[in-house]
């Protein structure tokens, strides 16, 4: 005898919950939490001020950006510093001996990290547009702003590559249009390239006004880059007279070369442009590969295996009373011991090629590899002697000139030079070479110095790296850039 | 007192007896005499007894004299004029049984006051237990009832004996019959092709019969897809494990249960450490860049991790191989799925079990690094000058072996206690496990915490209740498992790699003694100066509720739901290089998982003219997946004994880092199937699963996946008649469609993130940016499989198996398309690609001896597999890519025509030697220092220079063959089984092999044979370079046929001897059995590492070895036991 259930409410209750459950209408609605809606986001100015801040943020060098591109990429192929030790010896062997080829991971760091700030400028740029409720002069100072840093992306870029492809890309562009855009897109002329950049500067310097805070664009922000990019582009009078504007703008060397660089001395008057950094936000890391082993370190800080250091050719260029000689760790005591340790020379004399730039004065809230030292990209000093390199290729040695580089040595303390025992054009500008390498260690300029005055490639081979070649004055289009692109063309020598 | 059990004393009613009936004649004895009314009669009436010489029949009447008990047994096989002695004083009759049928072929089983004499080989006897009351031989009444099969069919011919009597009767046309009998009397009902069962009659006058399909490994039911099947209608490949089949070994996951055990199914352990995730691949992988999961389903709920469950719970596990049997789970079933089913009361009283063992660990191997004076003998060497002196070396001796430093022997143990039970109304099961097992790296163990609880209630026969709950919580404690860029690298990459001159104790001011220039942090502060502990508690459970609303057609509602909490904690405190830069650093993540599922099916099954079955299923379900979580971390803490509990006191300032986030995303499906078979001999199954996710635009928001099976049972067909040898000969043919859901959330859509942000004048501002380069038309991965296999049984099916081909192809698949930086996304999302797997499965069950005493079966599983990238998007013709440690990078390749992320570097032939015309021989870069002991490259294409064009396939992660063995040999209460597992043609990268040739830098230690065996002017015959100017013949070249290795092995997986004892009894339990087990013995392989089944790459499809958990070398003693 079967026993069937007889019971109506139960029936229906099975009923019930099946047909609630399929009347479930839009269940696969996708629903945004973690992200941000754009249509309802970017109503405003508020966000397209936080888009805006994300160009900031993408082309800032901070953290192991700057040991990248001021390091490794800016000083190791020179001759002031050199690098051993720790895992990152293996990468960085290649830019020391000039083996580096389209695939070295470096290359295409840097070339995705300045088109995507390029990108979102741009996307910046579109979305201001649409905007209505936004007064011009709102309107004038967030283009400034993102032009300015489009424009530094372009010099960058160019400065590790040459030009490289110009992009634009239509508001409302569907993916298969932007596709095409990024693998049809050429490399600009380097004439085109140039009037692109400059625009971009010009049209910052005259929607931005000046002063503010030197980590954000301004006039003498915009019209510094627009000098620095003249000077190494050898178009020597553009130099000179966009310097000499900066010149006239309310900056002024800070009085103590040895803080500068501290966390203590880093808001100065003297920095044009900056990176900032915080201990947890971009933090400096560059302290943690320049300690010595054994450092007696007076912080919790982190010393790394991969070592940062000094040849003792150049440390050797600087006059004994020269303060910024004092930034070098030349011997320290290991703790625990009475053992002096030698960075410089050893006890009879040879080279160690190990003195330690401790620029960036360890900071004492620092913690582990991260200091809070900023990151100067442009300071006053470097406008003046773009200056006074620009005169002298102009006219050659002058008054000026030379009174523009003593600015820098006094404020040294270093002795002056005088316009008599420089007679050529030749002589003041190796000597201006010689004093850039003084004055910007560490910041990663020497590569670019040292291209611009034609030594990059001699100087290595002087050195005995013996692969150093004419064409290796550019570094090459990323591999993977190549490869996307039939209309974009490798560098010379990388094929 | 009458004489009882000749048959001639019976009213002579013979009919005729068939083979099957011989067994089963039994003699019925109705007591007469009054019984006690409550407590058991069994346990009370102890009798003294003295007979010297007589038969045991006469032994049976004494006892029948002083007892109410009455017997019941059969006169056919059972020598009951055997003579025998007893004495006894007030001993229970059980005993007094035990001791009269010691080692002879009967057993019996005591009922109220019956006592049933059965054959111990006749186990098909279905006791019934008599209601209690005076049961009087002359109680004739008449008996009626229908006999049925299990399909409802009524069965006419059905022969019905009344056991003991030699009468009886048959079914009528419509299965009905009627017999005037004795109450308490036994019918037997037996039908050819089905199990024959006997029934006790009792006081109701209807007895209604089901008779089952005869007993046969075929007539399994096993669970597929939403539903059940008989083993032999199934059309499709499924592999079906019982308990019995499940590999042994110190098992906490289910995962581990299939190693060696189903054909198709690769099993690796990833990493030995307590509590980690294992590798599972079915029929190899065939997504490039999306999951190449497993999905697993448990008691009907999807998704549920394998590993958070007791394997003692477990009653079945059915594998899903090929498309046509796992297309009805759609978007997830793309790399097989796997069913995994829970134990079930069953009718009759409460069983209790208690299972438990208890293991030693060890590591089964350690790496042969450098001792302290080889070392120092091999820094003079990097260096090229004397760093050490000859009396520093000389004084050297071993130093520290840092592996013994942080390995430990270390315990397993295992207790799970069952208890279960039911009756017609329904049935439970409770299991609760503990399983415990510290690791075999110091600091590592895992706490695991099981309860379940399944209940069944059949409140009226067309509508039942199921419930299934799990309630599991995890203890884990971690080691740092890094190969992570100096100090941030783990205790076991530092233990190969640290110096052995170094002391491994704590210097007078409490720190430990260090080597800066290997820039790695300290074994030994690693393990001691971390902890990380992860809590993990997950509860998941099901309702299902089945009900029979018209005849043959069921709706089932599921309600199920699985909720996962989980935190994590870990601490670095100052003994750590890391933590003592930061004074201290912890950070705190928690998470939760929501997922529930409702779906509703209805299935219609009937048998029309008794030939045609028909089963119709059809079904939607819904499924919600929310997660959420909250991260939270700082540095600089006051002390480090507050560890992770007093955040606040760390840093507020710099340290303090929050952030969170949640999830949801959503699947309906609908479903329907289609299983016809007619006449059991040719069987047909379609399916059509439709998912949907949210996750997909409008576009292509649902996607079909259609499968279709049929199968030949050409072993009944009339040819075949003659064949006696053939049992079983299944021919099956399917193919399905599955799909790979894939993607992330959004990927379809644009959104804005925070990312990025700046800090001006001191302060951080954030920012937003696109997310993505959104892609409206992604739709999902879609695999094609196509199955061809038989299945087999010989000689009474002794040998019995099954083999299948089967070529899965899966398209459309997910790639992150590269784009042209300069528009300011890397990448797109695009369906693009081919990949297929190809390959055979072959099982094999042998019962090689079977002699009443010694028994010995074997089973056997062997998969072959073939991995091939078939087509490759044109934007790009290779992928290479890889990243192992910090510092080795691109090594795999995805090509088109070779297998999946292979191995992809340069060919070493030899060793240049002296005399050797090297600046003519191609060398990397043709660099004229290249010298005699540095690598002979293969120049593959003969342009004189070694360049990456000359990188060649040098292996895969594929093994080309895996199998397992399973032999089990028994003789009396003794067993031992033995499993092997083994893998052939498989290749990984070797790390260690790496860092010893091309070190990170020149102070860390090397695998001994790359320093002592290395190539030397003296001993031009050594294989290994000469280390001289490593970077020559590194770089881009490290990749190569030294560190691309054959990762192939067998292992003695397991080894169990068993006793069952036999006095079990005697101590008041019902079984006992214990047994002593090894487990990974024994390891045959040329891999050089710690396991060559390991992966530091965890589950992914890339093999790759490095500093992975090292194996463990197991032995345990256990105990099964039975209340």
């Amino acid at each position: 005898m079967k026993k069937n259930i007889k019971n109506i409410g139960l029936k229906s209750i099975f009923i019930l919950i099946l047909t609630m459950v399929m009347g479930c209408q839009d269940f696969l609605q996708e629903d945004v939490y973690t992200q941000y809606d754009p249509d309802s986001f970017l109503k405003d100015q508020k966000g397209v001020d936080a888009l805006l801040v994300a160009v900031y943020s993408r082309a800032r060098i901070t953290g192991y950006d700057v040991r990248n591109l001021y390091n490794i990429l800016g000083e190791f192929p020179t001759d002031i510093a050199l690098e051993s030790g720790g895992g990152l010896n293996r990468q960085v062997v290649p830019i020391m001996q000039f083996t580096w080829d389209p695939s070295t991971g470096f290359f295409g760091g840097v070339y995705n990290k300045y088109y995507g700030a390029i990108a979102r400028a741009n996307t910046v740029l579109s979305v201001v547009e649409s905007l209505s409720d936004i007064s011009q002069e709102s309107v004038d100072k967030i283009v400034g702003e993102a032009r300015f840093l489009r424009g530094l992306a372009y010099y960058i870029l160019h400065n590790v590559f040459g030009p490289t492809p110009i992009i634009e890309i239509p508001s409302g562009a569907s993916a298969d249009e932007i596709e095409k855009i990024g693998k049809e897109t050429p490399r600009a002329t380097e004439e085109a390239y140039r009037a692109y950049v400059e625009a971009d500067f010009l049209f910052a310097v005259n929607a931005l006004g000046t002063g503010g805070i030197s980590s954000r664009a301004n006039k003498g922000t915009a019209l510094a880059l627009l000098s620095k990019f003249y000077l190494n582009n050898k178009q020597w009078d553009k130099a000179a007279a966009t310097s000499q504007q900066v010149l006239d703008l309310n900056y002024s060397l800070y009085s103590d070369y040895t803080k500068m660089f501290s966390v203590a001395g880093e808001n100065n008057n003297e920095y044009i442009y900056r990176f900032e950094a915080l201990v947890d936000n971009g933090a400096n890391v560059y302290m943690a590969h320049a300690f010595p082993p054994s450092y007696p370190l007076e912080g919790p800080w982190a010393n790394f295996g991969a070592q940062f250091r000094t040849y003792t050719s150049f440390y050797e260029t600087f006059e004994p009373q020269d303060v910024r000689r004092q930034l070098f760790v030349t011997e320290y005591i290991k703790p625990g011991t009475t053992v002096t340790i030698l960075l410089n020379r050893d006890g009879v004399g040879n080279p160690l090629d190990n003195a330690r730039s401790f620029k960036y004065t360890p900071d004492p809230e620092g913690t582990g590899q991260s200091h809070g030292n900023d990151v100067p990209y442009v300071r006053l000093a470097d406008i003046i002697l773009t200056k006074a390199e620009a005169l002298n290729e102009l006219n050659g040695p002058n008054a000026e000139g030379i009174g523009l580089i003593n600015q820098i040595r006094n404020r040294a303390n270093a002795t002056s030079i005088n316009l008599v025992d420089y007679t050529t054009k030749e002589a003041l500008r190796e000597f201006i070479l010689a004093e850039r390498g003084r004055e910007f260690y560490t910041e990663g300029l020497r590569r670019e110095d040292l291209i611009r005055h034609g030594k990059f490639i001699e100087q290595a081979q002087n050195r005995g790296v013996s692969g150093a070649k004419a064409h290796h004055v550019l570094y090459p289009i990323p591999q993977a850039q190549i490869d996307n692109n039939p209309n974009l063309v490798q560098n010379d020598g990388y094929n | 007192m009458k004489k009882v059990f000749k048959l001639e004393r019976r009213p002579s009613l013979k009919i005729k007896y068939d083979l099957k009936m011989k067994l089963t004649t039994l003699l019925l004895i109705v007591s007469l005499f009054q019984t006690y009314a409550k407590e058991s009669y069994a346990q009370k009436t102890k009798i003294s007894l003295e007979l010297e010489n007589v038969s045991i029949e006469k032994v049976l009447v004494k006892i029948e004299t002083l007892t109410e008990f009455r017997f019941l047994y059969s006169d056919i096989d059972f020598d009951y004029k055997r003579k025998v002695s007893l004495k006894s004083k007030r001993e229970k009759v059980s005993s007094i049984l035990k001791k009269l049928f010691l080692n002879s072929n009967i057993t019996f089983e005591v009922m109220n006051k019956q006592i049933i004499l059965v054959q111990k080989s006749d186990k098909d006897i279905e006791l019934i237990p008599v209601e209690r009351k005076v049961l009087r031989n002359d109680q004739k009444k008449e008996i009626s009832g229908v006999v049925k099969d299990s399909k409802g069919t009524p069965l006419p011919g059905v022969n019905i004996v009344i056991v003991g009597l030699s009468r009886g009767t048959e079914t009528d046309f419509d299965g009905k019959y009627s017999l005037v009998i004795e109450k308490g009397s036994v019918l037997e009902f037996s039908y050819i092709g089905m199990k024959t069962i006997r029934k006790i009659v009792g006081d109701s006058e209807v007895l209604d019969v089901v008779l089952e399909d005869s007993s046969n490994d075929l007539e399994e039911v096993i669970v597929v897809g939403y539903g059940t099947q008989k083993k032999s209608d199934l059309t499709g490949a499924v592999v079906s494990l019982k308990a019995t089949d499940f590999a042994a070994g110190t098992n906490d996951n289910a995962i581990q249960l299939l190693n060696g055990s189903a054909s198709g199914v690769k099993v690796s352990q990833v990493s030995s450490a307590p509590g980690s995730s294992l590798k599972i691949q079915v029929r190899g992988a065939g997504s490039i860049n999306s999951s190449n999961g497993v999905l697993f389903v448990i008691d009907g709920l999807p998704g549920v991790d394998p590993n958070s469950i007791s394997p003692d719970d477990i009653e079945s596990i059915e594998v899903l191989k090929d498309a046509s049997s796992a297309s009805i789970y759609g978007t997830r079933a793309a790399n097989g799925v796997v069913l995994i089913t829970t134990k079930k009361g069953k009718s009759g009283k409460l069983t209790l079990g208690y299972n438990s063992y208890i293991g030693m660990q060890n590591v089964a191997k350690q790496l042969d690094v450098l001792n302290a004076s080889d070392y120092m003998k091999m820094i003079n060497f990097r260096e090229g000058n004397t760093v050490y002196s000859p009396t520093d070396i000389a004084n050297a001796g071993t130093g520290t072996n840092w592996q013994d430093e942080i390995f430990r022997t270390a315990l397993v143990k295992n207790h799970q206690i069952t208890m279960s039970g039911g009756n017609d109304k329904g049935n439970y099961y409770i299991g609760l496990n503990y399983f415990h097992q510290d690791g075999v790296v110091r600091n590592s163990s895992y706490k695991k915490y099981n309860a379940r609880f399944n209940v069944e209630f059949k409140p009226y026969d067309n509508f039942n209740i199921t419930t299934n709950l799990n309630v599991n919580h995890g203890d884990r404690r971690r080691i740092l498992f890094s190969n992570g860029a100096n100090e941030a690298a783990g205790p076991i990459n530092s233990a190969i790699q640290y110096d052995p001159t170094i002391v491994p104790t704590l210097s007078e001011n409490g720190a430990y003694f260090r080597n800066d220039i290997i820039a790695l942090d300290n074994p030994v502060a690693l393990i001691n100066g971390y902890s990380n502990q992860s809590l993990a508690t997950k509860v998941y459970g099901s309702i299902t509720t089945n009900y029979e609303f018209v005849p043959n057609l069921t709706a089932t509602l599921r309600m199920g739901a699985e909720l996962t909490n989980s935190r994590g904690d870990t601490y670095r405190n100052r003994l750590t290089l890391n933590g003592g830069n930061l004074n201290g650093r912890g950070s705190i993540s928690a998470s939760d998982n929501i997922h529930w599922l409702t779906e509703g099916l209805l299935t219609y099954k009937k048998t029309f003219n008794e030939k045609h079955d028909l089963t119709i299923l059809a079904g939607a379900t819904w499924e919600n997946f929310f997660s959420r979580n909250v991260n939270a971390s700082t540095y600089g803490f006051l002390s480090d004994v507050t560890l992770t509990n007093l955040l606040q006191s760390g840093d507020g300032e710099n340290g303090d880092s929050v952030s969170s986030g949640k999830w949801v995303n959503k699947l309906n499906g609908f479903l329907g199937r289609i299983n016809y078979g007619f006449d059991g001999k040719y069987l047909f199954t379609a399916s059509l699963r439709v998912d949907g996710s949210s996750r997909f635009s409008d576009k292509n928001k649902y996607a079909a996946f259609p499968s279709g099976s049929l199968a030949w049972r050409f072993d009944k067909e009339s040819f075949m008649e003659d064949v006696e040898w053939i049992n079983l000969a299944k021919l099956r043919v399917g193919y399905g469609q599955l799909g790979n859901q894939g993607i992330g959330n959004f990927a379809t859509i644009h959104t804005l993130v925070a990312r990025g942000n700046a800090v001006f004048n001191g302060n951080i501002e954030q920012g937003v940016v696109s997310a993505r380069l959104p892609n409206p038309d992604l739709k999902w991965e879609t695999t094609q499989e196509f199955n061809v296999g038989i299945d087999y049984g010989f000689f009474n099916n002794r040998i019995s198996g099954s083999v299948d081909y089967f070529n899965r192809k899966t398209k459309d698949q997910l790639f992150n398309k590269p784009l042209p930086s300069v528009v300011g996304f890397t990448s797109i999302l695009v369906n693009l690609g081919e990949v297929v797997n190809k390959g055979v499965d072959v099982s094999i069950k042998t019962d090689n001896i079977r002699n009443g005493d010694f028994n010995w079966a074997s089973s056997a599983t062997v998969s072959f597999l073939k991995n091939e990238v078939t087509k490759l998007p044109d934007f790009t013709e290779e992928i290479i890519s890889g990243s192992l440690g910090t510092f080795i990078n691109q090594y795999t390749i995805v090509r088109e025509g070779t297998p999946l992320r292979s191995y992809y570097g340069y060919e070493v032939d030899g060793i240049f030697q002296v005399g050797d015309d090297i600046a003519n021989s191609p060398t990397p870069g043709n660099n004229s220092n290249y010298a005699p002991g540095m690598p002979k490259f293969v120049d593959q294409n003969n342009d004189g220079i070694i360049d990456s064009d000359d990188r060649v396939i040098l292996g895969d992660p594929f093994p080309d063959i895996s199998y397992g063995v399973n032999n089990r040999f028994s003789y009396k209460g003794v067993s031992l089984d033995v499993l092997i597992v083994g893998v052939q043609g498989i290749e990984t990268i070797d790390g260690n092999v790496t860092e010893s040739l091309y070190p990170t830098n020149s102070a860390r230690n090397s695998i001994s044979t790359y320093f002592l065996d290395r190539w030397t002017p003296e001993n031009p015959t050594n294989k290994l370079p000469s280390g001289e100017n490593p970077s020559l013949y590194g770089g881009a070249r490290a990749i190569n046929s030294f560190n691309i290795v054959d990762a192939s092995f067998v292992r003695l997986k397991n080894i169990t001897l068993g006793y069952d004892v036999p006095f079990a009894e005697k101590i008041g339990l019902s079984s006992l059995n214990v047994y002593v087990a090894a487990d990974n013995l024994l390891t045959i392989t040329n891999f050089d590492g710690f396991d060559p089944d390991a992966s530091s790459n965890g589950g992914g499809v890339v093999k790759q070895n490095y500093n992975s958990y090292p194996l463990a070398r197991t032995v345990r003693l256990g105990v099964n036991v039975k209340f």
